[in-house]
C-alpha cells in the first residue's frame, strides 16, 4: 500500500498555519509530504530522516531535539498492522518573521499533549485507509457478484437454446474461464474422447499448449478414475504443492476445482477449473455457480441422449417396416434406400432447409410402405397383371397413408407417400392431382422412383442402363413427371449418381 | 500499468459507478464519475474524456440524450461510448447502430467484458 495522504495535506498545512509546528510524513523511501511553507531545510534533512527511521523501527511515539534547538515528535503510521511510515512534528523557528506574533509567543505544548495530537491524527489517517480498503474490497466483491450474475444469465440463455453443438459447448467453457478468473477451464465428458479446454493465455506457443493439454488430460483422468473422488459431488485441491499425486502433474503449483456433471444417477463427466494464482482461493459462490451449471449441462445431455435414443428407435422401426416390404419381393430389395438417396441428393441440390431435407428423406424411404398390405401373389407375379390385380397394387399409396397417419411426427411426410404415383398431366392415382397440385415431396419421389424402377431388375423385365433411363425420364417430363424437377434430377445425375456408378463398377472390376 | 486515457462513468447508482470505477482504475485508467446525464454532459464538455460509460435510465437527462448530444462532438473528437442498461428492448437497439463508436452492453454486465471492450478500443492488450 502506498502512502496516500492526499486527503490530509490540507489539514496538515492548516495545522502548521495555526501552530508552531511543521508536520511531515515519511516512509522507507524518504520524505513523502511536508507542510512547511518555507521550503526544505537541507541542514536538518538528514537528522529528521534518522529520527523517522528511529520511530519506524521502534514502533512507538518518540521525541527528540534537533540540533539541540528544535523539539521534534514522531509516531509510526501503520497499515494492516504493518509500519509503513511515520508522522513527524517539529518546531519551526527558522524564519520567525513570517509567523504572526501571537503564534510565535504560543508555548510549545508539553510532550503529552503533542503525543495525543499525533496519535489521534495517525488514527484518523489509518481509519481512512482502512475504510477505503474495506470499501474497495466490498466493491470488488460486488463486481465479482455482477460477474457471476452475468455468467449465470448467459449460461442460462445458452443452455436453454442448446442443441448441443460444439460451438455453444466451447463458448460455455470459455465463459466459465473468463468469469471465474482462472487460467484453464475444461469439460470432460466420458462419452467423448477429447476434453473441451479453454486457456486464459491465448498466445501460448504450440509447445506450451501441448504441455498444458497433456496436463489437463492427466488431471481429468485422475478425477474420472479415482474411486474416492468419484463418490463426491465436487473436488478441490487448494494447493497442488501439498499433494504428491497432483504436484507431479505440473512444475508450478496450482489450485483445482472440479464439479461432477450429473443428472439423477447418471454421471456424464466433470467440469474443471485450474488456476496458478495461489494468492486467491476458490470462492463458495464460484463453487455454487459451477455446480448449478454442471447440473444444467447434465440435464441438457440427458435430454439430448433421450432424444437421440428416441430418434434411433424410430429409425429402427422404419427400417423394420421397409424390411417387411422388401422381404415380400426380392426384386425390390434396396429400392426404398436408393429412392431415398436420390431424393436426398435432389433436396441437397435444391438447397432445401433442414426440416425439408429430413422430411424428403423419410418420405422417400417410406414411399412404398403400403405394399405391406398387398398380397405377395400380386406383388411378385411374373408377367403382366390383369386389371383387378393392378387395382390392388394401386391401393398401396393409400394404405401407406393409413399406416402412418397415426404417427404424429410423420404427418408432414404423408403427402409424399400418398401422391408419389400422381402424374404431372393429372392421369395418375390415387387422387388424379395435376402439376403443382401434386405435393412437392411426391413430385421428387416420383422421379427417383421411376429412375430406380427402370434401372433395377423387375420380375417382368431386365434392367436398362443408366443413360437409357435418363432419356426415358426426359421423354416423360411434362406428362408423367415435373419437367423442372426432371432437369434438376439430370444435374444431380451428372454430378452425383453417374460418378458413384462409375466408382461402383470400378470397385467391382478391381475385386475380380 | 498506467494508461493515459480518461474514462467518464455516468450512472445514478452509486454502487454501479463504484464497481466500474474501481475495475478501470485498477487496470490503469484515469476515471471520473458523474451522477446523471446533465452532470455527465458538463464533464464531457470540460474534460473531453477518451471514453464514456453511461447508464440509460437516469434523472436529469437520460443516457439516450447524452449519446445523441455527444454524437455531434465525436465528428471532431472521436471517443468510445459504452451504454450499459437492463431496460433496452430489442427494437430499441437500432438507434445505437447509427451512432459513432457506440456499443451496448446488457445488465447484468460483466466487468471483464467492459474492460475488454475499453481496452480493445484503445488497442491495449494485457
Amino acid at each position: 500500500m502506498t502512502m496516500d495522504i492526499e486527503f490530509f495535506k490540507e489539514l496538515l498545512c492548516s495545522l502548521t498555519q495555526i501552530s508552531p509546528f511543521n508536520f511531515e510524513v515519511w516512509d522507507d523511501g524518504g520524505l513523502v509530504f511536508s507542510s512547511r511553507n518555507d521550503g526544505t531545510d537541507i541542514s536538518i534533512y538528514k537528522q529528521i530522516e534518522d529520527f523517522s527511521t528511529h520511530v519506524m523501527s521502534e514502533g512507538v511515539f518518540h521525541h527528540t531535539s534537533i540540533s539541540g534547538q528544535k523539539a521534534a515528535f514522531g509516531i509510526p503510521i501503520r497499515n494492516d498492522e504493518q509500519i509503513i511510515g511515520s508522522l513527524l512534528a517539529y518546531s519551526k523557528n527558522s524564519n520567525k518573521e513570517l509567523i504572526p506574533n501571537e503564534i510565535v509567543s504560543a508555548k510549545i505544548p508539553d510532550v503529552k499533549e503533542i503525543k495525543t495530537l499525533l496519535t489521534r491524527l495517525v488514527l484518523i489517517i489509518e481509519d481512512k485507509w482502512k475504510g477505503e480498503q474495506e470499501r474497495d474490497d466490498i466493491t470488488e466483491e460486488l463486481g465479482r457478484s455482477f460477474e457471476d450474475l452475468h455468467l449465470y444469465s448467459n449460461a442460462a440463455k445458452q443452455i436453454k437454446t442448446l442443441n448441443f453443438s460444439n460451438q455453444i459447448h466451447n463458448t460455455l467453457v470459455l465463459d466459465i474461464l473468463k468469469t471465474m478468473r482462472v487460467d484453464i477451464s475444461f469439460v470432460k465428458l466420458f462419452k467423448e474422447n477429447e476434453n473441451k479446454i479453454s486457456f486464459e493465455d491465448e498466445n501460448m506457443s504450440i509447445e506450451t499448449n501441448n504441455i498444458m493439454e497433456k496436463f489437463v488430460e492427466k488431471l481429468s483422468n485422475i478425477v474420472s478414475h479415482d474411486d474416492k473422488i468419484q463418490k463426491q459431488k465436487y473436488f478441490i485441491v487448494e494447493n497442488s504443492g501439498t499433494n504428491r499425486q497432483f504436484s507431479e502433474l505440473h512444475v508450478d503449483n496450482y489450485r483445482f476445482l472440479a464439479v461432477k456433471i450429473m443428472h439423477e444417477d447418471k454421471i456424464y463427466g466433470w467440469i474443471g477449473l485450474i488456476s496458478f494464482n495461489l494468492q486467491e482461493t476458490f470462492r463458495r459462490s464460484e463453487l455454487r455457480l459451477l455446480i448449478s451449471m454442471a447440473e444444467q449441462l447434465a440435464m441438457v445431455i440427458d435430454n439430448n441422449d433421450l432424444y437421440v435414443e428416441l430418434e434411433k428407435f424410430v429409425i429402427n422401426l422404419i427400417k423394420s417396416m421397409i424390411y417387411a416390404v422388401e422381404a415380400k419381393d426380392v426384386y425390390t430389395r434396396g429400392h426404398s434406400e436408393r429412392v431415398s438417396q436420390f431424393s436426398s441428393y435432389m433436396a441437397e441440390h435444391l438447397e432445401l432447409n433442414e426440416d425439408d431435407k429430413k422430411n424428403m428423406k423419410w418420405a422417400a424411404i417410406l414411399h412404398d410402405v403400403g405394399k405391406i398390405g398387398v398380397p405377395e401373389s400380386i406383388l411378385c407375379k411374373e408377367g403382366p397383371l390383369n386389371d383387378d390385380e393392378y387395382d390392388v397394387i394401386k391401393q398401396h399409396p393409400r394404405k401407406g397413408q393409413e399406416m402412418l397417419e397415426h404417427i404424429e411426427q410423420l404427418r408432414d411426410i404423408i403427402p409424399g407417400i400418398l401422391n408419389h404415383h400422381e402424374r404431372y398431366d393429372g392421369s395418375g392415382y390415387p387422387e388424379g392431382l395435376k402439376g403443382e397440385e401434386i405435393p412437392f415431396y411426391a413430385r421428387v419421389i416420383a422421379i427417383a422412383d421411376t429412375f430406380d424402377a427402370i434401372t433395377s431388375n423387375r420380375s417382368y423385365r431386365l434392367r436398362s442402363n443408366y443413360e437409357k433411363a435418363i432419356s426415358i425420364i426426359e421423354e416423360v417430363a411434362g406428362t408423367q413427371l415435373d419437367p423442372y424437377l426432371v432437369s434438376v434430377f439430370k444435374e444431380v445425375y451428372v454430378s452425383k449418381i453417374a460418378l458413384e456408378r462409375t466408382e461402383q463398377i470400378y470397385t467391382a472390376e478391381m475385386s475380380i | 500499468m498506467k494508461i493515459n486515457k480518461h474514462v467518464l462513468v455516468i450512472d445514478d447508482d452509486a454502487h454501479i459507478r463504484r464497481v466500474i470505477e474501481l475495475k478501470l482504475k485498477k487496470a490503469g485508467y484515469q476515471v471520473s464519475i458523474a451522477v446523471n446525464g446533465e452532470d455527465g454532459m458538463k464533464m464531457i464538455d470540460d474534460q473531453r474524456p477518451d471514453a464514456i460509460i453511461t447508464d440509460v435510465e437516469m434523472p436529469k437527462m437520460d443516457g439516450r440524450m447524452v449519446v445523441r448530444k455527444t454524437n455531434e462532438l465525436k465528428k471532431e473528437h472521436p471517443f468510445l461510448t459504452l451504454i450499459v442498461s437492463c431496460s433496452i428492448g430489442f427494437e430499441e437497439h437500432q438507434w445505437i447502430d447509427n451512432m459513432q463508436d457506440t456499443y451496448f452492453m446488457e445488465k447484468p454486465f460483466s466487468l471483464n467484458k467492459i474492460l475488454e471492450c475499453v481496452d480493445k478500443y484503445f488497442g491495449i492488450s494485457r
